[in-house]
C-alpha cells in the first residue's frame, strides 16, 4: 500500500497543525522542498524532522526553483545545480521531483511555472534538463504536473510532453490532483476527458491540496488556482479514489499545505484531511 | 559551468513572453504586445490562440510571485 505523508513546511504553524499527526505515528512519509532552505537556512525541529523520515527511507525531495523549461542556462541554474548535487547526499531520499514549466526568464529569476506548447525544440530542451537531474540524483526522478495551463489543448497534451520528457530518462511522474482540478475547472472538462489517456503506469507519487478561486478582466466564472491555502475540496478526494486503481507503480501520496496559510481555527480540518487521505488510499 | 544544453532562440522568446506578461494585465494588452514581438513564430501563434482569462492568470502570476533580485535564494 502506498504511503500517505505531509510536505513539510517551515512554519510553525504548520507544526502546530501536525505535530498530533506526527505524534500519533499517524505520517508516513515526508516531503522536503529542500530548495527552498537553501537561501535561510532550516530550523531544528524540521531538520530532525527530515533526519528522521531520512533514516526510516520515508524522504521524498521536491524541488521548487530549478525551472526545467528554461532555455537560457545562466549561474543561477548552475547554482542550483551544484547545490542539488550536494543535497542529494545530505540525506537519504526515496526519490526527487521537480515541476513542469520554465519559471526563471531574462530579469525574472523566479516566476510561477509556465507552460510552453510541446514542440520539437520544447521537447529537446525539457529531456536534455531533465536528463541533467536524473544523472545527478542516485534515485529515481519524477516530474510534477502544471495547473497552468493556457488553452484546453495546452490542457489536454501536457501528460504526453510529460511522458515523453521523462521517459528517455526513466522517469517517474507526479500527479498533482489539485493542478488536474483546476484544469477541470477552468476548461470545463470531465476527469475521463483529462485523465483517460494518462500515463498511470508513470505515476510513482501524487499530491492532493487545496486552492482558490480569482476573478480575472476577462471571464465571468473566478479561475481555479493552485494556491495551496485552503482545505482540499470533495472533488480532489474524487479524484484520488478515480486514479488509485489506475497506478500500479505508486508509492506515496502527500497532502499540501503552505504553512503561512494555516491559522489556529483551521488546524483540526487540516488533520481531517489527513485522515480523510489515508482512508482513501487504505481502501483503494 | 556544466556544459548544459541551450536554446537562443526560445531564451529569447521567453524573456519576452515574461517581460510581456509582467507589464500587461488585459488580454487586449497582452495580445498586442505578443503580436509586435519578436516571438518565435509557432509560440506566438500558440499564445494567440490561448484562452484570454488563461493568459489575464499568466500575467497576474507573473506580476504577483515574479522576483527580479539577481540573488533571489537559489545557487546563490
Amino acid at each position: 500500500m502506498p504511503h500517505v505523508g505531509l510536505s513539510l513546511m517551515p512554519e510553525t504553524q504548520f507544526l502546530q497543525a501536525s505535530m498530533p499527526l506526527f505524534e500519533a505515528g499517524d505520517v508516513g512519509a515526508v516531503e522536503w522542498s529542500f530548495d527552498t532552505g537553501w537561501k535561510n537556512g532550516v530550523s531544528e525541529w524540521l531538520t530532525s524532522l527530515i533526519g528522521t523520515y531520512s533514516e526510516a527511507g520515508r524522504l521524498t525531495g521536491h524541488g521548487v526553483h530549478f525551472s526545467l523549461l528554461s532555455a537560457d542556462w545562466t549561474q543561477r541554474q548552475q547554482g542550483w545545480l551544484e547545490k542539488f548535487k550536494e543535497e542529494v547526499t545530505r540525506h537519504q531520499y526515496l526519490h526527487h521531483t521537480e515541476h513542469f514549466g520554465f519559471m526563471t526568464a531574462g530579469d525574472f529569476h523566479r516566476s510561477a511555472p509556465l507552460p510552453v506548447p510541446l514542440l520539437e525544440s520544447t521537447l529537446k530542451l525539457g529531456r536534455e534538463r531533465f536528463a541533467q537531474l536524473a544523472a545527478v540524483a542516485p534515485c529515481p526522478m519524477g516530474l510534477e504536473n502544471l495547473a497552468l495551463a493556457l488553452s484546453v489543448d495546452d490542457a489536454l497534451e501536457q501528460h504526453d510532453f510529460l511522458e515523453k520528457i521523462v521517459s528517455p530518462s526513466n522517469g517517474f511522474l507526479l500527479l498533482d490532483l489539485h493542478n488536474i482540478y483546476c484544469q477541470l475547472c477552468n476548461f470545463n472538462l470531465s476527469p475521463a476527458e483529462l485523465l483517460d489517456n494518462y500515463p498511470f503506469h508513470l505515476v510513482r507519487e501524487i499530491h492532493v491540496s487545496g486552492g482558490s478561486w480569482e476573478p480575472t478582466a476577462s471571464s465571468k466564472e473566478p479561475i481555479r488556482r493552485d494556491t495551496h491555502d485552503e482545505d482540499v475540496p470533495a472533488e480532489v478526494f474524487s479524484l484520488l479514489d478515480y486514479v488509485l486503481p489506475r497506478c500500479p507503480n505508486l508509492e506515496v501520496v502527500f497532502l499540501e499545505r503552505l504553512g503561512n496559510t494555516l491559522h489556529e481555527h483551521q488546524f483540526v480540518s487540516f488533520r481531517k484531511d489527513f485522515h480523510t487521505l489515508k482512508s482513501i488510499v487504505a481502501n483503494g | 559551468m556544466d556544459k548544459a544544453y541551450i536554446d537562443k532562440t526560445l531564451a529569447a522568446s521567453q524573456r519576452e513572453m515574461v517581460e510581456i506578461f509582467s507589464k500587461c494585465t488585459t488580454t487586449d494588452e497582452i495580445r498586442h504586445h505578443i503580436e509586435h514581438s519578436a516571438i518565435q513564430p509557432e509560440l506566438k501563434s500558440w499564445l494567440l490562440s490561448c484562452n484570454p482569462e488563461m493568459l489575464e492568470t499568466a500575467a497576474s502570476l507573473v506580476t504577483k510571485w515574479g522576483s527580479t533580485d539577481s540573488a533571489d535564494g537559489v545557487g546563490q
